[in-house]
């Protein structure tokens, strides 16, 4: 768990929480091993699951044409789950092979529903990134 | 029967409007009864301290500052040093204790994942059950 | 020896379900396999959804009355578990999880929003009219009324006690159109909000303590239910379980109806109130008038609470976002997140999730005194 503690503090996302709340994540999060061409979201498929990389080079691309390769520790795919909308924006598809964290969005939301100030920091900490540019929402699926 | 005769005939607009006023005054007496909860309690806390008894809380408050135990710079993996790091706060509890006092003083000096250690000591026997919902320190 | 054979094979075909079988059968069960499709291909609403729809192929397996099989023939084992059902106990058990799982600080630091989840109760009672208008039965209307409410234990709960006969069609139009939420509530919000109103941003709420979360289910038990004693197996179970979660010396029971009750309880009350729709009771022209009416009950529900919050900011100097008050309806958290994602559309930096959820949180609240109130009519 530490492991997964340790990534969760790396995250923009995640970084204003305490490490009670990170814990509180970290036990939500599942490794999963990944083999190469697997695919881990498909575009407009309701957006269920949450994948951070652990290991592995990953490809997101949407019909729009837009593609970006993930391959560092702490990287994320499906982040629509959690935020942006009830599918997914891209395909992700595993290159190589890997491992990931899992998060249900289902999970995640139980949590916001328990924990309101755990959720009104990561939503203050969504909505920053979010009017600042920065690209998490609308590059990664 | 249909219709508004029907409405009529059960008595269904009074049924409706008592019911959605019934409905609205309540959950408007629980908001404001909750949004003047805080100012309550706050107001409570205020009226049962004297100035002399203020005073005497604040110089606690400090002394109790002082007597903090610093967090540690750097948590170690290894189990018998972090034991080590967490003699300081046992001194603060009574023998034997209940878990959730050990972690409520970890949280209070900013250990970091108390959850965690506190689980990885009870799995190292460092932390042993002596009865009913009360542990001791085996180290 | 051949002839009785023959004979022992005839009596056995005759009570096989392929001969026993009825159309109304067929269609329901092709209706349990369109829910389960739904929950796990498409994932609506999946928790509810898939006990629901395998307990409606359990219910319309044909079979010859009598043997003790059935969910209405005494002594069964569905019929034992169907208890629950009518005498309210799972949706009891459910609201205990609620109230263990659900964080109700983002309503007290901004009260006012507890007016949006009474607003969206409005659902109820004007459905109650149209329920009345259609010829329904004082007490069937009032069940039907409760879809409003947008919370299914709470419908199964009122149903339970005043039309039982009923429990099988409300149950499913209720959690058909929880589940059906992403297509009915933002057509409504759209249409009721202006572009401005959407990209109405809520200010940070304020630190709640310790002392407020503990207080406040104590406080809410004894004013909700003074007023509608009627509410006391829902809202007692609710604050029962809030409390357990809020007070820290019973993390072990709280956690346990968070998870165990909560998830045991909807298992057992969707299998049996799916197999509760057989398809004599359920293929009727009046499951066809409770679908038609539970529809109008949702996008009242969803209107009443949007144009509550648009009157309540002709009066108030920080703005709420009209948005939230379709989250006004306790249908958690799907509508919150609907909400949210509605207003991310106008701002995608606007996140309304939490204060949608302080909606949903009141308006489970609401729904539950609702119902109190509709039974106290009706006893």
């Amino acid at each position: 768990m530490l492991r997964e503690i340790e990534i969760l503090k790396s995250m923009a996302l995640f970084s204003t929480l305490d490490p009670d709340e990170l814990e509180k994540i970290a036990g939500l999060l599942h490794p999963l091993k990944i083999n190469k061409g697997q695919v881990l979201t498909e575009e407009g498929d309701v957006a269920r699951d949450f994948f951070i990389i652990l290991s592995g080079k990953y490809k997101i691309s949407s019909k729009t044409g837009h593609e970006i390769i993930l391959r560092h520790t702490g990287d994320f795919i499906g982040w629509a789950t959690i935020i942006a909308g009830p599918k997914y924006l891209g395909t992700g598809v595993a290159l190589a092979q890997g491992e990931v964290l899992k998060l249900s969005g289902q999970d995640f939301m139980r949590l916001l529903q328990s924990d309101a100030d755990l959720g009104n920091k990561i939503m203050k900490k969504g909505s920053d990134l979010a009017s600042s540019g920065k690209p998490f929402v609308n590059e990664s699926a | 029967m249909y219709g508004f005769q029907a409405i009529s005939a059960n008595n269904g607009w009074s049924m409706a409007i008592a019911g959605a006023s019934i409905d609205f005054l309540c959950l408007i007496f629980l908001s404001v009864v909750i949004s003047q909860l805080h100012k309550l309690l706050a107001f409570w806390d205020s009226r049962k301290k004297s100035p002399e008894q203020a005073n005497a809380d604040e110089a606690s408050v400090k002394a109790n500052v002082v007597r903090k135990i610093p967090t540690p710079a750097r948590f170690p993996e290894d189990i018998e040093e972090a034991a080590q790091l967490y003699e300081p706060l046992l001194e603060l509890l009574d023998h034997p204790f209940q878990l959730v006092d050990l972690y409520k003083v970890a949280r209070e000096n900013d250990y970091p994942h108390p959850h965690l250690t506190i689980s990885s000591f009870r799995q190292a026997g460092i932390l042993s059950a002596v009865e009913e919902g009360l542990f001791s320190w085996n180290h | 020896m051949l002839e009785n054979i023959l004979h022992m094979l005839n009596q056995f075909f005759i009570n096989t379900g392929f001969y026993l079988a009825d159309y109304r059968q067929i269609i329901m069960i092709f209706a349990g396999c369109t829910f389960i499709y739904l929950g796990i291909a498409k994932g609506y609403e999946p928790l509810l959804l898939i006990p629901i729809g395998f307990g409606i192929l359990v219910g319309n397996i044909p079979f010859f009355k009598g043997f003790g099989l059935g969910l209405y023939e005494k002594g069964s084992v569905l019929n034992y578990l169907y208890f629950g059902v009518t005498t309210g106990i799972y949706p009891s058990l459910v609201f205990l999880g609620l109230g263990a799982m659900t964080d109700f600080s983002s309503l007290l630091a901004r009260p006012n929003l507890m007016l949006l989840g009474a607003a969206a109760q409005m659902g109820v009672f004007f459905t109650l009219l149209g329920a009345l208008a259609l010829g329904f039965l004082p007490k069937e209307a009032a069940s039907i009324a409760i879809i409003g409410g947008a919370d299914g234990p709470t419908s199964i709960f009122l149903t339970a006690k005043l039309a039982p006969h009923l429990i099988g069609p409300i149950a499913i139009a209720a959690y058909s159109y929880m589940a059906l939420i992403p297509v009915i509530q933002p057509p409504i919000m759209r249409l009721l909000t202006t572009k401005k109103e959407r990209l109405i941003r809520m200010s940070t709420p304020r630190d709640v303590s310790k002392r407020e979360r503990i207080i406040f289910p104590i406080v809410g038990l004894l004013l909700c239910c003074f007023v509608a004693p009627t509410a006391l197996p829902l809202l007692g179970m609710l604050f029962l379980g809030n409390l357990l979660k809020e007070c820290g010396e019973t993390d072990r029971l709280a956690e346990t109806a968070r998870n165990a009750i909560i998830d045991t309880a909807t298992i057992i009350l969707g299998l049996t109130v799916g197999a509760s729709t057989q398809g004599d009771v359920f293929l009727t022209p009046k499951s066809v008038g409770i679908f038609l009416l539970g529809a109008c009950a949702f996008s009242i529900a969803t209107a009443s609470g949007v144009i509550f919050a648009k009157i309540m900011n002709l009066f108030l100097k920080e703005k709420i976002n009209p948005l939230l008050g379709a989250a006004g309806v306790s249908a958690v958290p799907g509508s919150a997140r609907e909400v949210h994602l509605m207003g991310r559309e106008a701002d995608p930096s606007n996140f309304l999730l939490m204060h949608a959820m302080a909606c949903n949180s009141s308006g489970v609240i609401g729904s539950a005194i609702a119902a109190g109130i509709l039974w106290s009519f009706m006893t």
